[in-house]
């Protein structure tokens, strides 16, 4: 309590100090695209006089409070035409922005305004915000533009497995990234066991992702956030977006409720491979009756009530469904997630601009069985009731501060059983549920003390606190249930808090170059309970409670940007130390039960990962792209696992490297290519096998985790997008795509079959690799009008 | 999620197999650089009510080629010294046949409630475990019913009254009357995590270990009419039934993309295998007679 006393008072001086400096005017405002009138993210305000600037928020807003004077004022964003005005100010002022996109004739002249030195001059570390338009125009895998794939491509971010859009930052597990939709926490981005993620590209407006040095608006997870904002539809006139798959169908439409003042968008996709396969499928296979689809729906409208007021409501669902019906045996598996966002942002005054939220998120797995007379199902769970506010303060062009609160209400489900056998009914009692609070307040500041020093120095204070109703069972050491503690509803179970220091600081040393480093720490109080590295329908969301201490992260990172050839290029070198502590894993053998504490199924150990990236990006051009390459090293320890001795995390990936580029042919057609290299995965296999009775069993060795490794990984895909018809109002394109163009065999998975019998005197064993995606060839169509 | 674990693999096959045309997914035969695996003593040793105690000594081998009962005769532990301790009693087991490494003695037999200490002497490795024989649970009652659309086919079925105290576990095994060993299905133990305290039916399937890609499923785990089968039904202990969940874990999850390697749990000190008691129930039924 008196930490939060403290940060009021301080918060409180701070505003009082800066709001009373004299003779200052400030020009604030929206920066919008002319065309859609959506919020144009990152866009750069620059005062040429000055040579300061700042960007826009995520909403468009931006303020600059300077002495009065006549100024040229410089705004710029990728792929717009740069807008120059010169203003005498005298007085406050509101100037709202709308830029128009360039075509591709106008861009070579457009190119020296597009060169901005953001990545030099900026305190950001790990931050990359991608254009979804830019997405769009490379390969991608069955004709689904998948955003979370093209992260992968970034140092230090990797792929979890061969076509898979889940992603491990900088050594940390898929469970260390907090993914948010407008806000809203998504529990599990994938489809598909993870080969496609739930973002429609067509209802995104903007991603970003942060790998390291987080600012202290974020916590929760330790390696990464990644942030999707979704579109907020069109304001100035009514357009369908959509395109048509291999796998899958889209449709966004959007357009303005109210002109200037309210506009919607929705959007829909869904895959149809299901109905196209039936008619192949032989009636007499083991598939004969089976079934499997997804969809999407994103949905989002705004009311702006004032200049001052604007309202967003916005919301994502999706869902996943396998079916499967034999003659005797039949099931379905739905799962997926829901999200809703209700934004309300409001200007108290130039310098002070509030986004206030609300928010919803589930995400929820059953699995419904029916064998002769005996029913099963099975489900599992999360979901949040969440609030905050948050505040961007800019006092002046040295300064932006940042500030908020917020508070979290969780329900796990955990995995929970019940079934029926004829009259007899097997529903447990209750179910055992677990609830949390977690709440955090924080304060940043990005400070320019003077031309070459800059910093951003924040600090986020969280808590958690797992509270009743709730049966913990108590076992014994061979893993028997010995006693039961039932907590009360709101009783104090568990209760965790700390102070989460975020520190950055850049040192310019040219106009072209500078050094940057960080210091952050992270607290996360969620745990996933997964038996693989990537994220399944069937993972589970673990709090932390009495047994579970919240996993913490601290994250030293120093680089070198530099650009250069005027800044057409731009690059970067980092290195990393990451440790970890509190990670959890499930302990040998475990039963993965349902109707039990999962929790007395995991161990608890620490982790590293060090590495270093080397990023080089070619930024406009006809001809652009970029370069990544990562060398890193991630272990685990845990005391309960193969006898304390450390091992290398499913995590760990030597070398990783990609190649992207894109080029413009002309107005007709543009190309692109991905090409990735990756030291192969970590891996577990047995050393040999013994018998008990005639069957023989996989013998592993105490010291068995991940001690091999799958052959290097590389794959080169490339995609030609051909435009039939681009105007400002129209388009209409067509994207065909080759996945792994010279068909690699790539090692996906390698286990042991067994054939024979002992009886027979013909048992063999023999290694077997799994492949998965050769050439994978895909057409899609795109429009637009 | 064990349960989950198993229902993801037809969920990826399909999807690999079908919704990509088959034009996916290819698996081919590697050969792979294994280490040497460190030598470990392999207990398999049983006490069952009314049985004699017995123990099977051997050791793990290394991935090498096709196997038969003579490759595996290195592998054998003889002359190991093996006792046993109940009641503070010191009982000595000894091979019958010098070249194969069963061991029993004469005057042990297992009796309910009883625990039974194991102590292994061989190659300068002390191996010790404990086990305990619980009270068995008999089933209510046994029945045989046609499955629907196969003809002359039938699932045995039984009913089980749980106890009301959670962390009962079985095991069930049947063969025919003329057979001598008892077979398992692919999946043989149970807890009473979802069913306790309740009384209800189910089948269990004729044992035939575990599946391969020759099962016919069209018949598998049903019996014929006319077969004499006898069932035995036996309560085990947790550490028993750990490792029998997780040896046939491993069976079922060679080549599931969703589960991870698993090493099978022992409770043997000092080595690898089962130290395992059995409290059975046997039952003898005709398939479609009363």
């Amino acid at each position: 309590m008196r930490f939060i006393f403290t940060l009021t008072l301080i918060v409180f001086v701070y505003f009082n100090t800066y709001s009373q400096s004299g003779n200052k005017v400030t020009i604030s405002g929206f920066v919008r695209d002319n065309a859609t009138g959506e919020a144009l993210f990152g866009a750069g305000i620059s005062i040429r006089e000055l040579n300061k600037g700042t960007t826009a928020n995520e909403f468009g807003f931006y303020s600059l409070s300077v002495s009065q004077g006549v100024y040229t004022i410089i705004t710029t964003f990728l792929g717009y035409q740069i807008q120059v005005d010169t203003i005498s100010l005298t007085k406050d002022i509101r100037l709202n922005y709308r830029l128009k996109g360039i075509n591709i004739e106008q861009k070579e002249v457009v190119i020296t305004a597009d060169r901005t030195k953001d990545n030099t001059r900026n305190t950001e570390m790990g931050t990359i915000s991608l254009s979804i338009d830019k997405i769009k125009t490379l390969p991608v895998f069955m004709g689904e533009v998948d955003i979370l794939k093209t992260l992968q491509l970034l140092p230090g971010i990797q792929s979890a497995g061969e076509g898979n859009s889940g992603f491990y930052v900088r050594g940390g597990g898929p469970d260390q990234n907090l993914v948010l939709i407008d806000d809203a926490v998504i529990y599990n981005p994938g489809h598909l066991f993870g080969f496609f993620s739930i973002f429609n590209a067509d209802a995104i407006n903007n991603a970003t992702i942060i790998k390291g040095g987080m600012p202290a608006e974020y916590g929760g997870r330790l390696s990464s956030v990644v942030n999707i904002n979704m579109k907020e539809g069109n304001s100035e006139r009514f357009t369908a977006t959509g395109g048509v798959g291999l796998i899958a169908s889209r449709l966004t439409l959007e357009g303005p409720i109210q002109k200037n003042k309210s506009s919607f968008m929705i959007s829909g996709r869904r895959t149809y491979i299901d109905i196209l396969t039936k008619p192949f499928i032989n009636p007499e296979s083991n598939f004969a009756g089976s079934g499997y689809f997804f969809y999407d729906l994103n949905a989002k409208l705004n009311y702006q009530f004032s200049e001052k007021d604007r309202i967003y409501l916005s919301g994502y669902f999706g869902r996943d469904k396998f079916t499967f019906k034999g003659e005797d045996f039949n099931f379905t598996f739905p799962w997926g997630n829901t999200t809703a966002t209700f934004r309300w942002n409001h200007l108290f005054n130039d310098k002070l601009f509030m986004n206030a939220t609300t928010l919803y998120s589930n995400y929820n797995f059953s699995f419904n069985a029916g064998q002769n007379n005996f029913d099963f199902k099975l489900f599992s769970g999360v979901k949040d009731f969440n609030t905050k506010a948050d505040f961007e303060f800019f006092p002046n062009t040295r300064n932006q501060v940042k500030f908020g609160i917020n508070y979290i209400f969780h329900v796990f489900t955990p995995s929970t059983a019940t079934g029926s056998s004829g009259d007899v009914d097997f529903s447990p009692e209750k179910i055992n549920r677990q609830y949390a609070n977690e709440a955090a307040i924080y304060i940043q500041d990005d400070f320019e003390l003077s031309k070459r020093i800059k910093f951003n120095a924040g600090i986020r204070y969280s808590a958690f606190q797992q509270i009743g109703p709730y049966e913990r069972f108590l076992e014994n050491a061979n893993g028997e249930i010995e006693d039961t503690i039932s907590y009360k509803t709101a009783e104090n179970i568990a209760f965790y808090h700390g102070p989460e220091p975020r520190f950055t600081a850049r040192y310019q040393i040219d106009e072209f170059s500078s050094i940057k480093g960080s210091f952050t720490r992270t607290f996360q109080y969620l745990n996933l309970a997964s038996t693989t590295g990537s994220t399944l329908p069937t993972d589970i969301w673990v709090p932390s409670s009495q047994k579970i201490k919240p996993q913490r992260s601290t994250l030293y990172a120093i680089g070198y940007f530099r650009n250069f050839l005027k800044d057409l290029f731009e690059s970067s070198v980092e290195v990393y130390y990451k440790s970890l502590k509190n990670q959890i894993e499930f302990e040998e053998g475990a039963s993965f039960g349902f109707n039990n504490n999962i929790e007395n199924e995991f161990v608890f150990g620490k982790g590293e990962s060090y590495g270093i990236e080397l990023f080089l990006k070619k930024r406009s051009g006809k001809f652009n792209g970029w370069a990544g390459y990562t060398l890193s090293y991630t272990t685990r320890q845990f005391d309960d696992l193969q006898d304390g001795k450390s091992f290398f995390a499913k995590y760990d990936r030597r070398h990783d490297a990609s190649v992207v580029l894109q080029y413009e042919l002309s107005k007709k057609w543009s190309f692109g290519s991905i090409f990735v290299f990756g030291s192969g995965a970590a891996y577990s296999l047995p050393a040999g096998y013994f018998f008990i009775g005639s069957s023989p069993s996989f013998y592993f060795e105490s010291d068995y985790r991940n001690k091999y490794r799958l052959k290097p990984y590389h794959r080169l895909d490339i995609s030609a997008t051909y435009y039939s018809k681009k105007t400002a109002t129209r388009e209409s394109s067509w994207n065909f795509s080759f996945y792994n163009v010279y068909n690699r065999y790539n090692q996906y998975l390698i286990y042991f079959a067994q054939d024979g019998s002992l009886e027979e005197g013909n048992l063999s064993t023999k290694a077997r690799q799994v492949s998965i995606f050769p050439i994978v060839p895909a057409v899609t169509w795109n429009y637009k009008f | 999620m064990e349960l989950q674990i198993l229902i993801m693999k037809p969920a990826f096959k399909f999807f690999i197999g079908v919704l990509l045309f088959g034009l996916m997914s290819c698996e081919r035969d590697i050969t792979l650089d294994i280490v040497q695996p460190e030598q470990q003593i392999v207990v398999e040793g049983i006490v069952e009510n009314g049985r004699q105690v017995s123990v099977i000594l051997s050791k793990n081998l290394p991935f090498i080629g096709v196997i038969d009962t003579a490759t595996l005769t290195p592998y054998f532990v003889n002359n190991a010294e093996v006792i046993v301790e109940c009641d503070n009693k010191i009982y000595t087991l000894r091979q019958i046949d010098p070249s194969f490494p069963f061991y029993f003695s004469p005057e042990l037999f297992g009796e309910i409630g009883k625990v039974y200490n194991l102590k292994v002497v061989v190659e300068n490795k002390v191996i010790t475990a404990t086990t305990r024989i619980l009270q068995p649970i008999a089933l209510d009652s046994i029945f045989t019913e046609e499955v629907e659309n196969r003809p002359g086919f039938y699932r045995l079925s039984v009913t089980l009254n749980d106890p009301p105290i959670l962390g009962n576990y079985y095991r069930a095994m049947t063969k025919l009357a003329a057979q001598q060993n008892y077979d398992t299905d692919f999946q043989s133990v149970y807890d009473d995590n979802l069913v306790n305290g309740k009384k209800f039916d189910f089948s269990i399937n004729n044992g035939k270990g575990n599946l391969s890609d020759t099962t016919d499923f069209e018949t598998y785990g049903f019996f014929k009419k006319g077969d004499t089968v006898d069932l035995r039904w036996s309560v085990i202990t947790k550490d028993h039934f750990d490792f029998w969940r997780t040896v046939e874990r491993q069976g079922s999850s060679a080549g599931n993309p969703f589960s991870a390697p698993l090493k099978i749990k022992s409770n043997i000190n000092g080595g690898i295998g089962i130290w395992g008691s059995y409290a059975n129930a046997n039952y003898r039924v005709i398939v479609g007679g009363s």
